[in-house]
């Protein structure tokens, strides 16, 4: 492979047509996006957030989306979820059609104080999904044990979330998210709002969940340098009505090191290669321009 | 993770108060002063003149006479039907109020349509309600009911209101994206963001159905300490007529006790409470 070259797998559109991101064959993508639109009708008349959004993700892949602010991430993420309906379009998980929350699919918000429950404690806050998943009260012990211990809070169940830090909230919440043991983890801008330490730990707990637990997570995201460090794979959204900018492979070592990683040649080509495609879509360049 | 100190919760720190306790007067100690005091100027005031011991008796007497009724059956009769009704009006009023206040609140198209009926009903003074109480139960404990229930079904009804609009959105999508069925969002997420309020309405509830079954009792005649206060008064029995009012006055200290009590066990996670709650 040529050192520089960065390889594309969004799928060469012909003249004219809207591209789009990777997608597999039948029957081996875990998670279908295909045309999707979302369109908001207000009193200013209707705003298109979303245009046209078509990518596959398959089982175990860590997928980071990430675009300009105001590029319709949130609104993509909360209709893969089955909170918000699609204009056009539609969501598979698993071949089956989405139209509500699906049971196989947990979500992290980037509001860890208002996604976790006060009055619970902690590990109250991580059982309580299981619990109403109807999962035996042994099993349910034993996974919420495994779960604090994967995020390091093994020592704190019987905290409540607002006597801990910005960070260890999050980890809860990370925490719940893995104990409920999804098919796809969806995260939100989970680390948006913590310092950048904490941000750095979060990351590495990201990727080391993934690898040990073998998850399937889609990371959203606005920071070029998280997406770049954190997937293995960065789907690149335009500028706001949304469609697949571009759709990028990390093609890093899978162990990654913040001071490590972050110093190699690939990750500034990479890094570079993302920034520059984000300032081409702020400047509302448009793969879809012919169109 | 050495970026990640555990903070101390609010409820972890030292109370203030204390340091500045240490040089002045304690709290408890300097509230019974301020009582012994009252007392002082109540027992004089008669003593001296100021006002005829028969309208005002002094408060030894008065007391004296509080400490007889503790011995009267007929004392803690009336003490009985009073609480009955405090109790049964009360917990009408707060079950009914707290159904509706979530079925009504959960609903936008329900809060819309009932919202003009509510602000217009709410306003209206239960005591404004004594005669129809009297033309419909006569002396009964139905009518003390009736005037507790209408006063404490708006203050309990509005605070869940408030409650259920006050569901954080994100802590609803977190349900919702869990797969929480609509029972248990309402079980899980919904109830315990309404508790704090429904509790608040619960405590103002306790202390208006208290007067409110004084006033049934005094006015309309049915049984409990309002009819032994009226009772007294007519049979000039003075020092024993103050010695009922001030054990209402006792009853309504000792409820709101015990609804702070219940408040701070309940709602110990709650920011209201978790700075002064002991973990």
């Amino acid at each position: 492979m040529q050192p520089d070259a960065i390889s594309a797998n969004t799928t060469p559109a012909p003249e004219g047509a809207v591209p789009s991101g990777r997608t597999l064959p039948e029957g081996e993508a875990l998670l279908s996006v295909r045309g999707l639109k979302k369109v908001y009708s207000t009193d200013g008349g209707p705003i298109e957030a979303v245009r046209n959004l078509t990518f596959d993700l398959g089982h175990g892949e860590l997928a980071c989306l990430v675009g300009p602010s105001g590029s319709g991430k949130t609104t993509l993420l909360k209709i893969i979820a089955g909170l918000l309906g699609a204009t056009e379009g539609e969501v598979l998980l698993d071949g089956k059609k989405v139209t509500g929350p699906p049971k196989k699919m947990a979500v992290v918000f980037q509001e860890y104080g208002r996604s976790l429950f006060p009055w619970l404690r902690v590990a109250d806050n991580v059982e309580l999904p299981l619990k109403n998943a109807g999962v035996p009260k042994e099993e349910r012990r034993e996974r919420v044990a495994a779960a604090l211990e994967a995020v390091g809070l093994a020592h704190v169940p019987k905290s409540y979330p607002w006597q801990l830090s910005g960070g260890m909230q999050q980890r809860v919440a990370i925490a719940r998210a893995v104990a409920y043991q999804p098919e796809v983890l969806l995260m939100d801008e989970p680390f948006a709002a913590v310092d950048a330490q904490t941000r750095a730990d979060l990351e590495d707990l990201t990727r080391r969940l993934w690898k040990d637990l073998g998850m399937t997570i889609l990371f959203v995201t606005h920071d070029i340098d998280e997406s770049v460090y954190l997937g293995e794979r960065v789907i690149i959204l335009s500028s706001s009505p949304t469609v697949v900018q571009e759709d990028i492979v990390i093609d890093l070592p899978v162990d990654r090191t913040q001071l490590e990683t972050r110093e190699m040649p690939r990750f500034t080509e990479l890094r570079h290669h993302v920034y520059e495609q984000i300032q081409l879509a702020k400047k509302g360049h448009r793969p879809d321009a012919a169109h | 993770m050495s970026a990640e100190v555990l903070k101390p919760g609010r409820a972890a720190q030292p109370r203030t108060a204390r340091t500045g306790a240490r040089r002045s007067v304690p709290k408890p100690v300097l509230g019974l002063l301020g009582v012994l005091g009252f007392l002082l100027v109540w027992e004089a005031v008669p003593a001296v003149g100021l006002v005829e011991a028969r309208f005002l008796p002094p408060a030894s007497e008065v007391i004296i006479a509080l400490v007889r009724d503790f011995g009267l059956t007929a004392f803690w009769l009336a003490v009985g039907h009073t609480l009955m009704a405090w109790a049964i009006g009360l917990a009408v009023a707060v079950v009914s109020a707290g159904v509706l206040g979530l079925v009504i609140g959960m609903s936008p198209f329900l809060r819309r349509f009932t919202n003009s009926t509510i602000e217009f009903l709410r306003p209206v003074p239960s005591v404004a309600l004594i005669p129809l109480a009297v033309l419909l139960f006569g002396v009964k404990i139905e009518s003390s009911l009736m005037l507790i229930i209408y006063a404490c079904f708006w203050q309990v009804l509005i605070q869940v209101l408030y409650g259920v609009a006050d569901v954080d959105n994100v802590a609803t999508q977190t349900a919702q994206s869990y797969g929480f069925s609509r029972f248990q969002r309402v079980r899980d997420v919904v109830f315990p963001t309404v508790l704090p309020y429904l509790m608040t309405g619960l405590r103002l509830g306790a202390s208006v159905a208290l007067i409110l079954a004084i006033t049934a009792e005094l006015i309309i005649g049915s049984p409990g300490l309002g009819r032994e206060i009226a009772d007294a008064q007519s049979g000039g029995a003075i020092s024993g007529m103050y010695a009922l009012v001030l054990a209402t006055g006792l009853l309504g200290v000792a409820i709101n006790i015990v609804m702070r009590q219940a408040e701070q066990r309940l709602l110990a996670w709650h920011p209201s409470v978790r700075g002064e709650a002991v973990l």
